[in-house]
């Protein structure tokens, strides 16, 4: 069951990059991932905000294909995302070296007047750039919002992306981050 | 202070700096396409082949603008840069060149040569409002030269020194806002005439006589260098032409604020005017502002076209390059002799 859970989030977050669905995802898409949560909060990538986004996702990037792209074919196919994503960010070490920069990158940029939450508006802005279906992102906002404060944390968050991605757990609120599963 | 300022008022001494230190937006370098030394190569040798100057400033600029985009994307566009920068020095060339656009065989100039087949690679792939707009914008560009011309050779005084810099057309130098948008960029930006000087071994130097023309020919040019296209409706939109004026805003001043030059169509240099070059740099700075509001609008253009998340895509692709352009820009200025010390 765990396993299922941790694959078919696994899935959803191929399909998060694989947008024209090709069925494969290749280093401009996770870039361009990048860019539509640049865009969104307005942010160029040569500002320092900016930079470390792009950087973090770079570095996504370069984990996975030394880690997944087993055929060095430059695209990442399903069964391949499945595996290196399990090897580098679940049972590896490298989340906290190289996903949790990304993650807090962008939990910095939702962050958009510097107080450490997170409103709707700008968790929306965020959604939209992965593709999450607006009338999904009100009920994630929600889960996430365990205070019911209206706000969401940036530790929150980025615990959020960490479960989403890391976690065989079904209880945890990470687990709809990108809306229910 | 806004989200566009990192510090508040900026103590560097030299204009650039003081863009770098102040602004978000420009505070971090461009990364260069990691391929930038083969896509130079190329671009060199391309450019002997079709007879033009090479032009390595240009394959940088590319190199900046896509640092993470695919190698081909980067070589089209570098290519269109050289062939851009030798158009400026012979702006009688747009006239052939607009009949190659048409259809028209190229003569054997090589301007006319080249851009046949930059076209050739390039406009098969877009759509017939995509060319439209291209082409609208040389014939422009070249009516507005028609027009420089004949009023520098009316006004321009004879004890201008050498080396002062050309005023910019009027629509690039006043200031803009979304509220009061002017006709589109590439539309609006001709390139002023210029002499062939016949001297043509130092390229870098040459970006400066040219006001902000080489920054806005890139706002055309990122669709096929990139193989997407922005949906004409949204290219047309209020929000769409917002972003890429202030994107065009933003490069241009910056190079008034690093040229010390003045806007409105005056020609004057204004560098031992600490007050001038503090309200340079305060316009670059609210432009930014606008900038980064009308990025944010793009997400809900999309959704409100109804594009599709494949789509929409595309788009954003285009306008994270309008974000980038600026700050690749100003890294093209001052790689160039006269800005060099100022870096």
């Amino acid at each position: 069951m765990s396993s299922m859970l941790l694959n078919h989030k696994l899935d959803r977050a191929f399909g998060h990059m694989d947008v024209d669905g090709s069925g494969s995802i290749e280093r401009e898409d996770l870039l361009g991932l990048g860019a539509r949560i640049l865009v969104g909060f307005g942010e160029s990538p040569t500002s320092p905000a900016g930079h470390r986004l792009a950087q973090g996702f770079e570095g996504i990037w370069r984990t996975l294909a030394a880690e997944i792209d087993t055929d060095g074919d430059g695209a990442i196919s399903p069964e391949e995302f499945r595996a290196g994503m399990t090897s580098a960010f679940i049972e590896g070490d490298h989340f906290d070296a190289v996903f949790a920069p990304a993650a807090e990158a962008v939990a910095g940029l939702c962050d958009t007047d510097g107080d450490g939450a997170v409103g709707p508006d700008e968790f929306w802005t965020m959604m939209a750039a992965f593709g999450t279906p607006r009338e999904d992102v009100r009920a994630t906002f929600e889960r996430l919002d365990g205070d019911g404060d209206g706000v969401v944390s940036v530790g929150e968050l980025v615990e959020a992306t960490r479960q989403f991605y890391t976690s065989a757990d079904p209880e945890v609120a990470g687990n709809w981050l990108f809306g229910p599963l | 202070m806004t989200r566009t300022e990192v510090h508040g008022p900026p103590h560097a001494v030299s204009p650039p700096a003081r863009l770098t230190e102040r602004l978000a937006a420009l505070a971090m370098p461009c990364p260069v396409h990691p391929s930038i030394h083969l896509v130079e190569a190329a671009v060199t040798g391309w450019a002997g082949a079709a007879g033009l100057d090479p032009d390595p400033a240009a394959s940088r600029l590319a190199g900046r603008a896509f640092a993470r985009c695919e190698t081909g994307a980067v070589t089209t566009l570098a290519r269109w840069l050289t062939w851009m920068s030798c158009l400026r020095r012979a702006p009688e060339a747009l006239t052939p060149v607009l009949a190659v656009a048409g259809g028209g065989e190229p003569g054997p100039a090589p301007l006319e040569r080249a851009f046949s087949g930059l076209w050739r690679a390039c406009a098969p792939g877009m759509s017939d409002a995509w060319r439209e707009r291209f082409t609208a914008g040389l014939a422009a560009q070249r009516e507005a030269t028609l027009s420089r011309e004949a009023t520098l050779s009316r006004e321009e005084p004879a004890s201008l020194p050498p080396g002062t810099p050309a005023d910019h057309s009027p629509r690039t130098s006043a200031p803009a806002s979304p509220a009061t948008l002017a006709p589109l960029p590439h539309l609006a930006s001709p390139a002023p005439a210029t002499p062939v000087t016949g001297d043509h071994g130092d390229h870098g130097d040459r970006v400066e006589p040219y006001g902000d023309t080489f920054g806005r020919y890139l706002f055309d040019l990122v669709e096929p260098c990139l193989g997407v296209e922005v949906p004409d409706p949204v290219w047309r939109s209020p929000q769409w032409r917002a972003l890429a004026e202030a994107s065009g805003d933003v490069a241009a001043w910056c190079e008034e604020a690093v040229a010390g030059r003045g806007h409105a169509g005056t020609i004057s240099l204004e560098r031992s005017n600490p007050e001038a070059e503090e309200g340079k740099i305060d316009r670059v700075a609210t432009r930014v502002e606008e900038l980064w509001t009308a990025a944010r609008a793009i997400p809900a253009l999309t959704e409100r076209h109804d594009l599709g998340f494949a789509a929409s895509r595309e788009v954003t692709r285009v306008a994270c390059a309008f974000l980038t352009i600026p700050r690749a820009y100003l890294e093209r200025l001052l790689e160039t002799p006269r800005y060099r010390h100022l870096g």
